[in-house]
Parts: C-alpha cells; structure tokens; sequence
C-alpha cells in the first residue's frame, strides 16, 4: 500500500515537471521585449538595458531557466506590478475564498448529480431521466458567465432575494478572523452565527453557477454505471435473496460506481478550477481567479503566470488524491504509472 | 480501406432535435456570411442620444450604453465567434491528427515524446491554460484561435495515436505495404479514412465548447478587443448594468450564444448517432 502510494507520488513528478517547462515557455511568448515590458512605459534604453541584465533575458534560455526552477524553489514567483506584493503571498491570501467556492460547488455537483443520476437509471425514461437530460444539455451549452449574470438578475434585481454580488460577506457583517481561510468554518468557530448566514447567503449563487454544468457529466457517468450495476448478476442474486430494496441499492449497486464517479468529479474539479476565473469575476469573488482576471486586464505578467503554476499544481495535487481514494475503494486498483 | 458503411435506415423519421441543430446551424452561417451586410445599424456605429434604450421596434434588442444596436452586434458577432471556433478546432484537428498518426505509427522515442507533451497539456485545467496562452501572445484574435487550438489538442492527438497504434498490423495495412506503398500514403490514404467518422463528431461536439471558450476569454479581457462586436464581450459590457435594471444589455448576446453553443451539441449528437453507432 505505502509502496503504491509512493509509486503514484513519484509518477506525479514528470506532470509537475512539464508544468514548470510549460509556465516557462509561456513567459519567453510575451510579445515584444519582456526588458521593455517589464521596466515600464517611462523606460529609457539605459534602463532597459539595465533590466534586461537584472532579470537575466541577456543570458541562454537554459541558464534562464535553471534560475526560473531556482527562484520557484525559494517560493520566489516575482513581483506583483499592480499590488506591489510578491506573488506568491498574494496568491497564498486569496487561494482560501477560491477554495471554498470551488469545493462548494464541488459537493453540490457530485451530491446533486450522484442523485439524478441513481434516480434516472432506475427508471429509464423516466422523469428524473428526463430532467437528468435537461440539466446535462443546459450545463453543457450555457456560458458560466451568462448563467451567474443572469442568476445576479432574477435573484438579486428582481426578487431581492440574494445579497448583492459583491464578494464573500455583505459590509454589514464583522469579518471573521483568518484562522482557516474558509469562512464558512471561520463564523463557526467564532459562534457569529449571523455572519454565518451571511456567508451562506453569500456563496449560493456562485456555488449554484460553478456547480451547475459538473451535474451533468457526474450525472450521465452514475447514470450509465448504474445501469450496469442494476443489471449484473449479484444484484440479481441480492435480490432473489429478499434483501429490501434501500439496501440493495445503496449498499450492494452503490459501491462499483464510486470508482467511475470518481474520476467524472476529478474531472470536473479540472473544468471547475478553469470557470472559477469568469464565476469570480462575475461575482466579485476576492479568490485567485479574480486576481488573474485583474492582472490580465493590468497587462501584469507575474501574477498570472503564477495563478497558471498554482492551479496545475492543484489539479496535479487532486488527481493524486482521487488516485488515492480510488485505492482505498477498490482494493483491485493497481496504478499503471 | 473503409471498414464498414452505414446507412440510415429508409424512411427514417427526423429527429427534432436534429432538425432544430440544422436550422440553428444554418442561422449561423448566415448570420456569419452575410451578418454584417444586412443588419439594421451599423454594429460599431454609436449613438449617445438612443444610449441604454429598451427593446423597441426599431432597436429589436435595445441599445447599449453608447447607443449602439444590440441586434446589429450580435448578428454581426457572429463572423467572429464562428470564425475562430472554426479555426481552433481545425487546427487542433490537422496538428493533432497529424501528431497522432507520427506518434501511434512509429512508436519507439516519437511516440514517448508526443505522449509526454500531450500529458503536459493536460495537466492543466483547460481553461487556465487558454488564459496562460492567450495572455502571454497579447491580444489578438490569432492568440485565441492558438490559445483554444492548444488546449484542445491532446484530444485528437491521443484519439488519432490509439487507433493508428491498432491498426499498425492490420491485414490490409500488411498488404499495402506488400504492395510497396510508402507508409505516408498507407497512413493517409488507407488508416486514416477509418479514423474521419469519429474524427467529425468530435469536433463538431468541440466546436461550441472552442466558441465558448473564445467568448470566455474575450468576457475576461482577453484576446478579441472592443468595439469589435463579439458575444463574450458584449455580455461583459452589460454585466454592469444589470444593478441598475439595463438587463437587455447583457441577455440578448448571452441567448444567441447559448444557442450557438447548443446548435453544434446537437450536430454532434446526430452526426454520432448517424456514424458513429457503436457509441451512441
């Protein structure tokens, strides 16, 4: 078991490895002369020169990036043009709120689609099925954006029944103290049960928006698998032996579609982590991705270089864990490297 | 070299989804083609005297803030969404079949490279790459055809590199090579016919998935720039005014591109359906 783990963590590297090449490369695409860029519209040649020689672009592109991979050991991702903070803290300040959107969203999807999907494969044809096709072709086809705007409209302007979407707690609330990063944990651990609420009441619509287009693949996948299950000869067997019917089901037909699940959520959780970007704007969400949306607007390199490392990092982190899960589901698992 | 033919069963009724996709596709190209020619106004032209105007007979879907026609914009949108969606998923179809078939025919140190870099792909969350990409080649609308090229790529590759890989020592691969044809014509001419079929239903599925991907870009500040009309950006122009009640600002585009988006998801399932029935 630790033998596999640790096989599975080492045939991780090379993903980490191409990921620091990729972010690397993209930083060599900048148009025009980075030196210029980088020192700014008032710049004279002097001082471009001057630059160049400090960030090292009058050197190899391999020296060049043996200093990259230097710098990212020491947790050095640059500069911040626009909030003049290293990058690095800057992300590591907004990561939490990013977070618990994104697992937010992530729970509702896979509860919401585990449940449509079990409910349309015992009954094909159905109405679950039917409203388990609907929401799958609506989350495929609707803009994350578009939806969170328009959830914005109806709930907040017409009904009046969601706070404005402006970030994680509305300004009447105390803002609670950073002990997990997550909001949700934080009020509780400080007893505020009202800013509680207001969190709450803070986070349903992004959540709803990110969380929307995962139903449908979570969905489609425990559909089919479970259709299959349904089928095979040890339910049959449980069956005829008079086990109820609950039992059946979500003891016996549940278990082998958790592997396939599974791995829909993981990679949902790589979609969601990409929608993140435009559900934060939309929102005024104070996360990660919202940063990098300001920084493109900025034209301000560092720190979306640093979001685009920080995020495959994740996934890379998440597929790791959903391989580890998978292992402790179904022993039968072996990794293939 | 086809290894089987399908044929719709005679007299087979449409499906209406299928005639929907074929009407909502045949709008689009249209509107692509001809958008620009017949809209009422001038979808760059401003207005401040008829600026944030509500839906009317004249501006059918209202005006935005520098008073210019909503319908105008978004028909003549259009051109744009659908020209660099088309691109992207040309060119990852052509690079990454191209790829695929180099790495699944020789395979050896070719195909462990090619692997590799699909794998590097992939291990990012799509969309944070097109961000990545798109930001580092500046604005323009050849970074976000490059942007959703890239993401898109590992798709065809991997798909392209599995069944060349299967059909490496096939019988009728074994012959033409008896026959001294050249392994570029045999991999052209007699396996890659195979591989169209399921090769066209994946792009068409991928192509409203590239058309939102582009909109998201250009809805966060990247690639396309303003005044050029396109759906991702007019959607952004209108989210602020969605506090103040403006809400046709941002509804209209947001609608015309849903359906686009649709439109082609239901191409592709028809197109699966017709040639791919193995997995339908």
């Amino acid at each position: 078991m630790t033998k596999l783990l640790l096989r599975r963590l080492l045939s991780a590297l090379p993903s980490l490895v191409g990921v620091i090449i990729v972010t690397f490369i993209l930083t060599r695409l900048l148009p025009g002369d980075p030196a210029a860029y980088f020192a700014g519209p008032t710049a004279t040649p002097d001082s471009i020169a001057q630059v160049r020689h400090q960030l090292g672009l009058d050197r190899s592109a391999f020296e060049q990036f043996v200093t990259y991979v230097e710098q990212l050991a020491h947790g050095d991702l640059g500069n911040s043009l626009t909030s003049g903070q290293p990058v690095l803290s800057d992300l590591v300040a907004r990561l939490p709120a990013s977070l618990e959107l994104t697992l937010c969203a992530l729970v509702m999807a896979t509860l919401s689609g585990v449940g449509l999907g079990v409910g349309a494969a015992l009954q094909p044809g159905g109405v679950v099925d039917w409203i388990c096709g609907m929401v799958s072709a609506l989350g495929q086809a609707m803009p994350t954006f578009f939806l969170g705007l328009l959830l914005v409209f109806v709930f907040y302007f017409l009904a009046g029944w969601a706070p404005a979407p402006l970030g994680r707690l509305d300004i009447s609330y105390s803002t609670p103290s950073d002990i997990t990063g997550f909001w949700l944990v934080d009020t509780l651990l400080e007893g505020d049960l009202e800013a509680f609420g207001g969190v709450v009441r803070q986070l349903i619509l992004p959540v709803v928006t990110l969380g929307l287009f995962g139903i449908g693949p979570i969905a489609r996948m425990a559909r089919a698998s479970m259709i299959e299950v349904l089928n095979s000869e040890f339910v049959r067997t449980a069956r005829a032996a008079g086990l109820p019917r609950w039992k059946v089901l979500w003891v016996y037909a549940f278990r082998p579609i958790l592997m396939p699940v599974l791995n829909t959520v993981g990679m949902v959780f790589s979609f969601m982590l990409g929608a993140n970007v435009l559900v934060e704007k939309v929102f005024g969400w104070p996360g990660i991705g919202a940063y990098a949306v300001d920084s493109v607007l900025a034209s301000d390199f560092a720190p979306i270089q640093g979001f685009v490392l920080l995020m495959a990092a994740l996934y890379v982190v998440i597929n790791l864990l959903i391989d580890v899960l998978g292992v402790l589901l179904d022993p039968r698992v072996k990794f293939d490297g | 070299m086809v290894e089987r033919v399908t044929s719709p069963p005679a007299g087979r009724r449409v499906n209406p989804r299928t005639a929907g996709a074929a009407a909502i596709g045949l709008l689009l190209v249209l509107g692509a083609a001809l958008g620009p020619v017949l809209v009422p106004f001038d979808p760059v032209g401003t207005d401040t005297s008829a600026s944030l105007n509500p839906p009317s007979w004249v501006h059918w879907f209202g005006t935005d803030q520098l008073g210019r026609d909503i319908f105008s914009r978004a028909i003549a949108a259009t051109q744009i969404d659908l020209l660099t969606a088309v691109l992207a998923v040309a060119a990852s179809l052509l690079i990454g079949s191209l790829l695929g078939a180099l790495a699944g025919w020789r395979g050896g140190w070719v195909d462990a490279v090619v692997s590799r870099v699909l794998d590097t792909i992939m291990a990012f969350p799509l969309f944070v790459l097109a961000v990545g990409i798109a930001a580092a080649l500046g604005n323009s609308v050849f970074s976000v055809v490059l942007a959703t090229a890239v993401v898109n790529l590992p798709f065809y590759a991997r798909q392209v590199r599995a069944e060349v890989n299967r059909r490496r020592n096939a019988g009728y691969v074994e012959a033409a090579r008896l026959a001294g044809i050249g392994p570029v014509t045999i991999v052209a001419a007699h396996i890659m016919p195979n591989l169209l079929p399921p090769l066209m239903v994946q792009s068409s599925l991928n192509m409203g998935w590239a058309i939102l991907n582009a909109a998201g870009l250009s809805f966060i500040g990247l690639g396309i720039r303003p005044p050029q009309p396109e759906w991702g950006i007019m959607v952004a122009d209108g989210a602020s005014y969605i506090i103040s009640g403006e809400w046709w600002v941002f509804t209209f585009p947001g609608l015309i591109l849903m359906l686009a988006v649709l439109g082609f998801a239901f191409v592709g399932d028809a197109l699966r359906d017709r040639l791919d029935p193995r997995r339908a």
